[in-house]
């Protein structure tokens, strides 16, 4: 299997320039798989896949009932960004969490960017994930998001664009990891030569980070993964985590609060936990101030985070920024907070609850992407180009009756990046979402991310719940050189 | 730092692993005894469904006694919860709920021993062509999760548990293989001492491994050889007596506390049996002494579940 006859098709792509010759920073690996004996690319990908389920990385399919498990489809041609790119785009992303982060915090307190008339007051107050429980609250080190996956995409000519922040529970880490581990064993030499940067040591930097926030006066803090349980979707990655960074892994039922702390039940009695990385949303983390009917979550828990006696990561009430409406401020929050230019731009986004935009968007329906503020895994969303005559008009009713809760954004030409398809390569449309640690004073940003790669053909739903699969991402530090021989 | 949750599931992992282990043993010299027998009507399966306890299910579900049906009741039937195939896929359920606590090389056996048996209702004819290779796999299975759980889990308070169980599971297991022994397959007392006694002894030591190390140490078959072999031998580790021990051991482990519930009842079944002897056993009545043993088995599993799983004093009311 070889790239001769492999078209990019106008789009930008990943590997490929438009000329049809790999790119300075793919060139060993374009090298290598040219020189593979047939078949082999084939039974390299076929035995990652068979790693993946003797190893159990499966997710479980919602609604389809018990003994449905599916691993996530992985690609065997990593992305490939150019180390230089990406110093860029780190150094973007951290000024965007350090300015989320002062965002949710003035939000809970004073309110200052509302005053100086940089945001409007209903951009938080009609916000789904604004939390009253939460007003004044001092976080430690003053970190609310803690763990973000900021989604990001290309356009035509290469430009990162940011497309959306999770800030809630991103998940697919776990992913970025695993995939790496696949990739040394499938191309050690080319991997080494390339310079690879490294993403192993991302569970210490995760649990240096949860250390440094623990509550005030903790030396040597007990830390826990909270997961709604065996049966969500993404349970392997919870337990992967937890198992990487040595921390326990905790249902909500394991937990009680003994009036004071938030506590574990353990052979030996209960054990006081000092921060915990809870994988529920907020809803569910307390039945007493929440809904009543979660058992996911522990009464008493926010008692325990107002009292400062537990560190919640990510804290209650950061989902006020996680919200397409309140994206769309994110470059007017860095400017004001940090007094910078942004280094990552957003999408181009049309706020539906401003009349014009709204008319702009009603009129534009077959051109424009319109999502809903505050889903996130694609649903509910209209992708205008894709879409038919009476799918636009049931959506402009709904968008009508509450365009508080969309916005519409040009449809991106997406990148591309070969994938292996029955026998040949053909391009693919995808994403990359970064991982972003932040402990208050500093940052750290997992090199490359997660790619997430559209295998349908032509799609641009990257998701793995529509079809999605996932490639490794080597951020590279060294091209090829002439003295360099082809290596597989 | 252990969660009551993750010691009730590596407890309950580890005895259905012991479990499926235990009864392919079973199933393997059962098979092998009546490919032996001269004619089909010689065959013995009753004592293999005995042993488990549940010949009321059995009969319920098949009525009829025959190889396929004991077969297939044992290895494959997926709807019974003590099947092999049943017992390692709970495994690995279990297992998947608390991966994070198991190495790697340990979560990958017992998910791969998870899948192993085929789902084969439909096709009996696979029942003889996979069965004793099953069989085999399923013991090789559960011994290489045991040697990867003796070379990569530390030993703290959830190795410990895993050792428990297990012991438990195997002492109780050994008992019913002796019992069902002792009055299935002797019912009456004139085939004492006849080839098909010697036979059926020997069967017994084989599903413990234990037929040439009996050989060697004790020499000829004598029923007061085989219970002292397999009841009261220390040096054996399918004997019961080894088993208590080591569940003790480990339990002590677990624990400090003497008065612990749990403890105390496990160093009394321990200092009664060892001052037994087979003669005594014999005299005592087999039925009884097995009854008491299975009894108090269960007792030290209720008091490990009261004690360190759903103790009522962890409820706060604060």
């Amino acid at each position: 299997m070889n790239f001769e006859g492999y078209e990019t098709e106008g789009f930008f792509d990943e590997l490929i320039d438009n000329q049809g010759q790999a790119r300075d920073s793919a060139k060993l690996l374009i090298d290598a798989i040219d020189s593979l004996p047939e078949g082999e690319l084939r039974n390299r990908q076929d035995a990652s896949e068979r790693a993946m389920r003797n190893m159990g990385i499966t997710f479980n399919v919602y609604g389809s009932g018990e003994g449905t498990e599916r691993t996530i489809p992985f690609d065997i041609v990593p992305r490939i960004i150019d180390g230089g790119e990406w110093d860029v785009v780190e150094a973007g992303l951290k000024q965007r969490i350090k300015a989320v982060n002062r965002f949710i915090d003035d939000i809970y307190h004073d309110r200052k960017i509302i005053t100086d008339g940089v945001v409007p007051e209903w951009l938080f107050s009609s916000s789904k994930g604004y939390l009253p429980q939460c007003q004044g609250l001092n976080p430690p080190k003053g970190v609310w998001a803690h763990v973000t996956g900021t989604d990001l995409v290309r356009d035509e000519n290469g430009t990162f664009f940011v497309l959306e922040d999770n800030l809630r529970v991103p998940s697919g880490v776990s992913y970025v990891l695993l995939n790496r581990t696949l990739m040394k064993r499938n191309f050690p030499e080319v991997f080494h030569k390339s310079r690879v940067r490294r993403v192993v040591d991302y569970p210490d930097q995760f649990m240096k980070m949860l250390h440094h926030v623990a509550p005030d006066g903790v030396e040597r803090p007990t830390v826990a993964v909270l997961t709604p349980g065996v049966y969500n979707a993404a349970y392997f990655e919870h337990a992967f985590l937890a198992q990487q960074m040595g921390a326990l892994l905790v249902e909500g039922h394991d937990l009680v609060y003994d009036g004071k702390y938030i506590c574990a039940r353990t052979v030996e009695g209960l054990v006081r936990i000092d921060v915990i990385y809870r994988r529920i949303n907020d809803e569910f983390l307390d039945p007493d101030v929440f809904r009543e009917d979660s058992y996911l979550g522990c009464t008493g828990m926010m008692k325990a985070f107002r009292e400062g006696t537990v560190t919640l990561a990510n804290a209650p009430g950061t989902g006020v920024a996680d919200d397409k409406v309140v994206y769309a401020f994110v470059p007017d929050m860095i400017k004001y907070y940090l007094g910078e230019d942004p280094l990552l731009p957003n999408v181009p986004t049309h706020l539906c609850c401003e009349a014009e935009a709204l008319e702009y968007t009603l009129d534009n329906l077959d051109k424009l992407v319109v999502k809903p503020a505050s889903e996130s895994g694609g649903y509910g969303m209209l992708i205008g180009t894709k879409s038919t005559r009476k799918e636009r008009n049931a959506f402009a009713k709904e968008l009508r009756a509450d365009p508080r809760n969309y916005i519409s954004q040009p449809t991106l030409s997406l990148s591309r990046a070969p994938v292996v398809v029955d026998g040949h390569f053909e391009g693919r449309h995808l994403d990359l979402r970064p991982f972003i640690l932040h402990r208050g004073d500093d940052s750290y940003v997992l090199p490359g991310g997660l790619t997430r790669v559209a295998l349908k053909k032509g799609s641009l739903m990257v998701n793995s719940s529509q079809g999605g699969g996932t490639k490794d991402t080597w951020v590279v530090d060294r091209t090829a050189t002439k003295e360099d021989v082809s290596c597989s | 730092m252990l969660l009551s949750r993750v010691a009730d599931n590596i407890y309950w992992m580890s005895r259905y692993i012991e479990r499926a282990s235990n009864l392919a043993r079973f199933l393997e010299v059962s098979y092998q005894l009546n490919l032996d027998q001269s004619s089909l009507d010689d065959e013995q399966w009753a004592p293999l469904i005995e042993i488990t306890g549940d010949m009321k299910l059995f009969t319920a579900r098949y009525g009829e006694m025959t190889r396929d049906n004991a077969m297939h009741f044992l290895m494959f039937n997926p709807e019974y919860a003590n099947s092999i195939a049943r017992c390692l896929s709970t495994a690995r359920s279990i297992a998947k709920g608390m991966r994070e606590t198991l190495s790697d090389d340990m979560f990958w056996e017992i998910n791969a021993l998870g899948r192993l048996v085929p789902d084969v209702t439909k096709e009996k004819a696979q029942f003889h062509k996979r069965v004793l290779d099953l069989c085999r796999e399923v013991k090789r299975g559960a011994m290489l999760i045991e040697a990867m759980a003796s070379e990569t889990i530390e030993r703290g308070q959830g190795y410990h548990f895993w050792r428990v169980a297990r012991y438990l599971e195997r002492a109780d297991k050994t008992s019913r293989l002796l019992h069902v022994k002792y009055f299935h397959l002797l019912p009456h007392l004139d085939t004492v001492g006849t080839p098909i006694d010697d036979l059926q002894w020997s069967a017994l030591l084989e599903s413990m491994d234990a037929k040439e190390t009996y050989i060697r140490t004790r020499g000829l078959i004598t029923p007061d050889n085989v219970i002292d072999m397999i009841v009261f031998d220390r040096g054996h580790p399918r004997a019961i007596l080894f088993c208590l021990e080591a569940a003790l051991d480990s339990l002590c482990r677990i624990t400090r506390d003497e008065s612990a519930k749990p403890r105390t009842i496990l160093v009394k079944l321990c200092s009664d049996l060892d001052e037994m002897t087979p003669q005594g056993v014999i005299e005592k009545g087999m039925n009884e002494f097995i009854d008491e043993l299975q009894l108090s088995i269960n007792e030290v599993n209720n008091a490990i579940y009261g004690h360190f799983i759903s103790p009522k004093a962890i409820t706060v009311g604060a």
